[in-house]
């Protein structure tokens, strides 16, 4: 019997071809859709975009590294986040910008939340909740990408950062690379399905002399970002289609983990969910 | 361009050269067209959500790591886009919508298993336990191997080998069920 059914099955699947019409014309959108990103904008091996992030997402460790003076603001950190997780190398060659006038950035998070409201097109979604001690810090909006970011903070070494970008669907995100060992965990955030990861990318110059006065032009360097689990760096992504909204909620300082460094701003997988469930429309 | 190259070495190409991910376009299409054919149970949705696919591994090019299998990496795009298609539309065909055999007939397995169509297998599999259906669809209508399967489902060949047993079993409960409706 099972055979008999199996071999049905891939009668089934066999005789069930696409269309040749709807192939061909696939392959001929899928050509000229190549043609528009891929010839306009050549990618090459670890791209500006892929150091970008890594370098964003690493900037936020720089405490770390003593490197903090020296590296943009976090803004860059919170326009690269978006995206879901999929498991990469544990190690990537990369390179990091390094000098510089940093005091030439603004504040990127200086809006308020009414400025915020009259800029964001459509709905502005807040979390009703808030772990204790963690009060609205700022927010930016991006008009280019129509992607709002939101900060929460509380205390200097403890913040996070929430960012919502109206697309139709996942796919228009793109994956954000984690490292292998990355323990990512699908999660239920009242229905709709999320990502939760742990972790971050510790980055390493070894051309950095850290007692050497900063250069006054900013210069690239050859680094490496090393992924590890044990760090108090989380991240979680999740797409509403009801709303056409993506959402980012990521913390957006952090450290290698440690017992003595525990916090009460520290936070965890449950309140990450909890302010995920909690956000709602503001008009 | 080289049909023998592995997916790999095309991926590796396909940025610069639209020759290559046509290649993988081809190699793959049917794979996961049939997929989500067996997912949505019309040609209108699967054709539909193969295009949002096959659109989104374009996008997502520079993103994917060659580690993996890359039709594992197209079916995974591709469940994303059907999660979102089943927010969107929550009907399923009920199992009590499958044609009944039509008259006599003799309502023997074999028969019934013969009579069967995409549309009916499509609504039997809505019924089963969720990770044998998966691991059905998966084997069957994406053509994956067994350790394929395992890899995207995340479980052990064993495991998988069990799923695929047992869903064909239920397949058949229902069939007999059905049968005995009619």
């Amino acid at each position: 019997m099972n055979d008999a059914l199996e071999h049905k099955l891939q009668t089934i699947h066999n005789e069930n071809q696409p269309d040749p019409i709807f192939a061909e014309q696939l392959e001929q959108e899928l050509r000229s859709i190549h043609s528009s990103i891929y010839l306009t904008e050549p990618i090459k091996p670890h791209s500006v975009s892929i150091v970008r992030r890594i370098v964003a997402i690493a900037a936020s460790f720089l405490i770390v590294l003593g490197l903090f003076a020296t590296v943009p603001p976090l803004r860059v950190v919170a326009q690269d986040i978006i995206g879901f997780f999929i498991a990469g190398e544990e190690t990537i060659e990369t390179s990091v910008v390094i000098g510089g006038d940093a005091s030439a950035e603004h504040n990127p998070y200086s809006l308020s939340i009414s400025e915020l409201q009259d800029q964001v097109a459509e709905m502005l979604y807040l979390p009703t909740y808030l772990p204790d001690g963690y009060v609205y810090d700022g927010g930016s909006y991006d008009l280019q990408q129509e992607r709002s970011i939101i900060t929460y903070r509380c205390s200097p070494l403890h913040s996070i950062g929430l960012t919502a970008q109206p697309v139709d669907d996942m796919a228009q995100i793109m994956p954000y690379e984690v490292g292998e060992s990355a323990n990512i965990i699908d999660v239920d955030i009242d229905g709709t399905y999320g990502q939760y990861v742990r972790g971050f990318w510790v980055l390493s110059v070894p051309n950095y002399d850290s007692d050497a006065p900063a250069p006054d032009e900013p210069i690239q360097e050859p680094a490496e970002a090393v992924w590890t689990n044990d760090s108090d760096h989380q991240m979680l992504w999740w797409h509403d289609a009801n709303i056409g909204l993506s959402f980012v909620l990521s913390t957006m300082s952090g450290s290698v983990h440690s017992e003595e460094q525990a916090s009460a701003c520290d936070l965890d997988m449950a309140d990450f969910v909890r302010i995920a469930e909690s956000m709602t429309a503001q008009r | 361009m080289d049909e023998t190259l592995t997916d790999d070495a095309l991926v590796s190409r396909a940025k610069d050269d639209i020759e290559a991910f046509a290649t993988l376009y081809r190699r793959h299409l049917h794979r996961v067209y049939s997929y989500l054919l067996s997912r949505v149970g019309n040609v209108h949705d699967a054709q539909d959500l193969t295009t949002q696919t096959f659109i989104a591994a374009l996008r997502g090019m520079q993103t994917y790591e060659p580690r993996g299998l890359f039709i594992a990496w197209l079916l995974g795009i591709a469940r994303y886009k059907l999660s979102d298609h089943f927010r969107d539309n929550h009907s399923i065909i009920s199992i009590d919508d499958i044609a009944p055999l039509p008259d006599g007939i003799n309502s023997v397995e074999d028969v019934i298993i013969k009579q069967l169509r995409i549309e009916e297998i499509t609504t039997i599999l809505e019924k089963l336990n969720p990770e044998r259906a998966e691991a059905l669809r998966l084997r069957y209508f994406a053509d994956l191997k067994i350790r394929e399967v395992a890899d995207m489902v995340g479980k052990s060949e064993g495991a998988v080998k069990m799923l695929i047993a047992r869903g064909l079993d239920d397949i058949r409960q229902v069939l007999n069920i059905q049968e005995e409706i009619s």
